[in-house]
């Protein structure tokens, strides 16, 4: 009966923005952390403490080749340092900590106090030294080749307050309830990169609100609750009025994007209150009335954060870190989270893409598509293994957004072959990527 | 090679229940069979005109179709298997538009034939649902229309009929008399399908019915059918403002035949048409004046199968107008 119901009804909905509670929770210490030293494409820690070293919450147990300290959330011991699986699924060495219920280091023992406004240096030193991750202060992939890269000079930074996926409320709340400290982070990244263009984006319900209390330090950008809009590179191209290539990183052409978690983390390092061992997510889901927002001690597992909002994990059959649209489907419950911003709990068998369907060329993908991409025939094209006329589409403009997917009558996995396509044109042994007429 | 020591942790609570399926984790599609079914659902007003109009008649001929259709497709799927599975309801879909054009009381074996041309030769031999240039259900009628002409004679199919009507297609008779012939029938027949066609699709009204339902669903593009109705209707109006004797008016090319039917149902099949939106508009205005073409101009009476067997033609190419990719230049 449901099912001839849905018949009748068009469902295109994307994921809406849920109801929430605006309270972020505090977690009760967890019994152990699995901190990866491993962040593909941004750094790449090395451990600076050994199995059986006692730690205290804030102190540094690693360190990057450009002095970025990687901290501890909890006090406790090293048992082991070992190899997990990220939530990304990305495979990476890993500490990992025993709770002991120790004294966390104090803030004057960490620092010595406020950093002066008038020195960037010191400032820069101290953002490393509190685990914040703050672009201007470390170098693309530096770990790949061994080498620290020469970067541009920072020309933009876009301080995202509102995340792309409309299930993740946790930048919107952060930025709502802390206004004051928001302007001063916004007034630091004025002084350390007076060069720079600054933009906040701000959900719409918030514009007016942020006009009056960020106008005169950054620029801002009002997103709309859907996801199309809010997709992150289009909003950069719509903001700097140029296009960044997909697969060149934002930093590698001088421009930041940073989370507002980010920023509150840096005003309270330069002031010398707390380091950045703590990071908010919000757990929404399919059968979850209202979003909750927690903040945990980076290096949790995802079971810890369930069992403390009182979510059974034999209730789901998916744990997606991330939202609905981009986000990873996890295949244990022990995944370490980090710098995460979202969990999406699915309660229903969501079948898994079809394989085998054919393609009708109904087109939806193609008009969904945000970077105009002509989906419909590309699909088809890495299906057949035709990869050389599939290049001449541009699959490299592909943000994999998922809206394809997401429309797709025949839940064809779309978003997966033009992956492969485009992993196929960069890194595959069988066609070599080359700039057009190039050759 | 390195060993990697994996962390053992306490392991995971309920492993069994965990899916690690690709995203996205929100879909709005439901399967192939969902499209089609709604489409079938499209259909079924103007079935039931047909059934209310015809009785029993109307019931053997679509029952036939549908009956043919799908096991053709079945056997075809077991001895050739391919991806286009029979579940996929796309052969119900097609039979019943197959149907739609068959004249009523058409001979089982005509039925065969035509669902055989429709599912062999129009679809599987091109690799089942998505993988056909031209429309397989107009195309059999098509090849039917070439090779007995007689038997789809819609006239002659409905002479036994006791309604009180003009009993010749409208657009047969205007061919005969010129725009007089306009004044044989009344506005309120054509639209409620007292008309001589094929066993459905001269059911203006109720295709119509069907056609919104299909619009609301964005199954259509409005695109496709407002392009074909301006086409149509503009190139009607220069024949007219040219011979006056000789043409009707647009208004009764549109409510004649089975040019709704076409607008609604056969035009915007997805697999035949484009689907880039100035392309859709660009394929519905060349369809619409292709048949107001060969109203005009050829010896077919109503000549919709031509003219979308043609429009499916320009697809490909039409499709060649598209968006620049945003951000696939400078890479």
């Amino acid at each position: 009966m449901q099912g001839l119901l849905k018949l009748f009804t068009c469902r295109r909905a994307l994921p809406a923005v849920p109801d929430y509670d605006p309270v972020i929770r505090e977690l009760e210490d967890p019994q152990r952390l699995v901190i990866p030293l491993d962040y593909p494409k941004l750094v790449h820690y090395l451990p600076t403490v050994e199995a059986g070293d006692s730690v205290r919450r804030g102190e540094v147990i690693g360190r990057s080749p450009l002095g970025n300290c990687l901290l501890a959330g909890i006090s406790g011991k090293v048992t082991e340092i070992s190899s997990v699986w990220t939530a990304q699924s990305e495979h990476s060495d890993a500490v990992i900590i025993e709770n002991d219920g120790g004294d966390p280091l104090r803030a004057d023992e960490m620092f010595d106090g406020p950093v002066p406004d008038d020195n960037p240096a010191a400032a820069l030193e101290r953002i490393r030294a509190a685990g914040v991750n703050a672009p201007w202060s470390m170098s693309g992939r530096d770990y790949e080749a061994g080498e620290i890269h020469e970067l541009p000079p920072i020309e933009a930074v876009i301080i995202a307050g509102v995340q792309e996926e409309t299930t993740i409320l946790s930048s919107e709340l952060l930025l709502e309830q802390n206004p004051e400290k928001v302007a001063e982070g916004l007034r630091r990244v004025r002084l350390l990169l007076p060069e720079a263009d600054i933009w906040l984006t701000v959900p719409e319900r918030l514009h007016d609100w942020a006009e009056n209390r960020f106008a005169e330090y950054a620029q801002i950008a009002p997103l709309p609750p859907s996801y199309p809009e809010r997709i992150e590179r289009e909003v950069v191209a719509r903001l700097l009025g140029r296009r960044i290539p997909n697969r060149r990183s934002y930093i590698s052409e001088g421009i930041v994007v940073q989370d507002v978690e980010n920023l509150l983390a840096m005003v309270d390092a330069l002031d010398g209150v707390s380091p950045f061992v703590d990071k908010c997510l919000t757990i929404s889901g399919t059968n979850i009335d209202k979003a909750v927002t927690v903040r945990f001690p980076m290096g949790t597992s995802l079971k810890h954060i369930l069992d403390s909002q009182g979510l059974t994990a034999s209730d789901y059959t998916r744990f997606v870190v991330g939202g609905p649209m981009k986000g990873i489907a996890q295949y244990s419950d022990e995944t370490p989270l980090t710098f995460n911003h979202g969990i999406y709990l699915v309660d229903y068998d969501l079948a898994p893409f079809d394989p085998i369907a054919p393609c009708v060329f109904c087109g939806q993908c193609t008009r969904i598509c945000p970077a105009d991409i002509q989906v419909h025939l590309l699909n088809r094209m890495v299906e057949f293994g035709k990869l050389e006329s599939a290049m001449n589409l541009h699959p490299e403009a592909c943000h994999e957004c998922g809206l394809c997917a997401h429309v797709c009558p025949a839940q064809r996995p779309i978003v997966q072959l033009l992956h492969f396509c485009n992993h196929e044109m960069t890194h595959g042994d069988r066609f070599v990527w080359e700039k057009e007429g190039g050759q | 090679m390195k060993e990697i020591r994996m962390y053992q942790g306490p392991g995971p609570t309920d492993a069994r229940m965990l899916d690690v399926a690709v995203g996205p984790h929100s879909r709005a599609g439901a399967g192939l069979a969902q499209i089609h079914q709604r489409w079938v659902i499209a259909l079924l007003p103007a079935v039931a005109a047909s059934f209310y109009y015809f009785g029993f008649a109307s019931l053997r001929l679509f029952g036939l179709c549908v009956l043919f259709a799908v096991a053709i497709d079945w056997l075809i799927e077991r001895m050739a298997s391919t991806r286009d599975l029979t579940s996929n309801w796309s052969s119900v879909m097609y039979a019943l538009m197959l149907g739609f054009m068959l004249p009523i009381g058409a001979s089982w074996w005509l039925i065969l034939t035509a669902c055989f041309l429709m599912v062999f030769i129009g679809k599987k031999l091109f690799g089942g649902a998505g993988g056909f240039p031209a429309h397989p259900a107009v195309l059999s009628i098509a090849v039917l229309q070439l090779s007995w002409p007689a038997r789809m004679d819609y006239t002659a199919a409905l002479k036994n009929l006791d309604w009180q009507i003009t009993m010749v297609e409208p657009l047969r008779l205007l061919k005969a008399l010129g725009a007089s012939a306009e004044s044989h029938y009344q506005w309120t027949h054509l639209l409620l399908g007292r008309q001589v066609a094929g066993a459905a699709e001269g059911m203006v009204l109720f295709v119509l019915i069907g056609g919104l339902f299909l619009l609301a669903l964005r199954q259509v593009q409005w695109q496709v059918p407002i392009g074909f109705i301006l086409g149509l209707v503009v190139t009607a109006m220069l024949l007219r403002l040219s011979d006056p004797q000789a043409f009707a008016s647009p208004l009764f090319y549109l409510f004649s035949g089975g040019t709704l039917f076409m607008a609604l149902f056969l035009l915007p099949d997805h697999t035949t048409s484009p689907v880039n939106r100035i392309p859709m508009f660009c394929y519905g205005l060349v369809a619409g004046v292709l048949l107001m073409l060969i109203r005009a101009y050829s010896l077919h009476v109503d000549g919709i199968v031509y003219a979308v067997l043609l429009a499916n033609l320009c697809t490909p190419l039409l499709d060649m107008i598209k968006p620049r990719v945003k951000g696939g230049e400078d890479v």
